[in-house]
């Protein structure tokens, strides 16, 4: 069933189609395959183990609760791509969304990470979120040049806060993309105060 | 604080001073009469006469840009007539703030509403102050979480509630309350196609916005649509 504009096809820089789709609990054996076909260096990265059944429970128990919404890339009848937008759904923070993005090595550098990251954007805004924010390491120049792309810029730099999987110590840089003036727009557009208008 | 209507604009595109503005009849448009009509899209061409509208509610709510909304689907997306004419308190939130706007098949000659063939309403100050002038056979649509209607009507009025405000934060925003209320009049009213009220929604909300806009809109088209087909 289609929601929000997906499923949907992307096109990537190589001509090869993946289809883009909403990630619901059907989902979960496919996005653990994928996950366990990442390497180790590609998982030091990730904040969770996403190995493990107990992962897959909380991750699609977050899913359930609207506290997290998933875009998962098909292709050859495989997940190759997965973007989360976190978010908490209380507190002082419940205007922020936290984007967590990842593919499968073959299928880098054909744009699917950017297709994932704007279909997650584009969901952010929808759910009225303002404030989106995305955690890249240092070494991750490909992700940060994808984000900011889409508008993300660094707003913080945690020196020496990554160790990589030979032991070196990395910066971790927090990029963040404020969408307020989107909303701030409406806002204005709904005042009902025009005494300008009509003059 | 009423605005002037300003001159009939040179072309079909809005005139965003007061007026929506009035587009030369056509026959590709849609619109067809309003009320219980049932699920049927309003056919091309058919008459629809002159309605009158008065949308209602407070600063802050939208209410102009429903009003607009109304107005440009009628007369840029549907080749009809509309006028619109704005009112607002001296605040610019939460004084009482009204939109007139009227829908024809002819040129308007007078532009402003006497007796309201729809009220569109979304506070229970407006309700007292417009009902009064409503058509003996008019229709009320409310939002029903903000005014309460039961037993302020005459037996001959129809009335329709929703309650767009909720559906406005289950969406995410309730910014976009109006644009429920919106799709809401488009549904139960059929006074307009969707497509043409689609249109003039993408036309004037801003960029960035307008998928959530539109979702805050068939979710108001859809719930008046069921509301009024036939059981």
């Amino acid at each position: 069933m289609e929601r929000d504009g997906f499923p949907r096809l992307a096109k990537l820089k190589d001509g090869s189609s993946v289809e883009i789709s909403l990630a619901s609990a059907a989902d979960g054996p496919a996005l653990l395959d994928f996950y366990r076909s990442l390497s180790d260096e590609d998982r030091l990265v990730l904040k969770d183990d996403v190995t493990t059944p107990g992962w897959l429970a909380r991750f699609l128990a977050k899913l359930e609760a609207g506290a997290a919404t998933s875009l998962v890339a098909r292709a050859d009848g495989r997940i190759c791509g997965e973007a989360t937008l976190h978010r908490n759904l209380h507190g002082w923070s419940r205007h922020v969304g936290e984007i967590r993005l990842s593919v499968a090595s073959d299928r880098r550098g054909k744009g699917l990470g950017y297709a994932l990251a704007a279909g997650v954007v584009k969901l952010a805004v929808d759910l009225g979120l303002e404030k989106m924010v995305a955690q890249l390491v240092e070494s991750q120049a490909a992700a940060r040049k994808t984000f900011e792309r889409l508008g993300f810029r660094k707003e913080a730099k945690l020196a020496r806060q990554v160790t990589d999987i030979r032991g070196a110590k990395r910066d971790l840089f927090i990029y963040a993309n404020d969408v307020s003036h989107i909303w701030a727009a409406m806002e204005a557009l709904v005042e009902d105060f025009r005494p300008h208008e009509g003059q | 604080m009423v605005s002037r209507v300003g001159s009939p604009p040179a072309s079909p595109a809005a005139d965003h001073r007061g007026r929506v503005g009035e587009a030369e009849r056509s026959e590709r448009g849609g619109g067809g009469g309003w009320g219980a009509e049932g699920r049927s899209e309003p056919s091309q061409g058919s008459h629809i006469g002159r309605t009158e509208i008065r949308v209602g509610g407070l600063g802050g709510q939208g209410i102009i840009l429903c009003g607009s909304i109304i107005g440009k689907a009628a007369a840029i997306y549907s080749g009809r007539h509309a006028a619109l004419i704005q009112a607002f308190g001296p605040e610019a939130r939460g004084s009482a703030c009204s939109a007139q706007v009227i829908v024809a098949d002819e040129a308007i000659g007078y532009p402003y509403v006497r007796r309201p063939d729809i009220l569109v309403l979304l506070s229970q100050d407006a309700f007292a102050q417009f009902t009064p002038q409503l058509k003996p056979d008019g229709l009320v649509l409310y939002e029903n979480e903000l005014v309460q209607v039961e037993g302020k009507l005459p037996a001959t009025v129809r009335a329709f509630g929703i309650p767009a405000t909720r559906f406005a934060e289950e969406l995410g925003r309730r910014l976009v309350l109006n644009i429920v209320m919106t799709g809401f009049f488009a549904g139960a009213t059929n006074l307009l196609s969707i497509d043409a009220v689609e249109k003039a929604v993408l036309d004037s909300v801003p960029k960035g916005t307008e998928s959530l806009n539109l979702k805050a809109l068939m979710k108001g088209y859809q719930y008046g649509r069921d509301l009024v087909a036939p059981a």
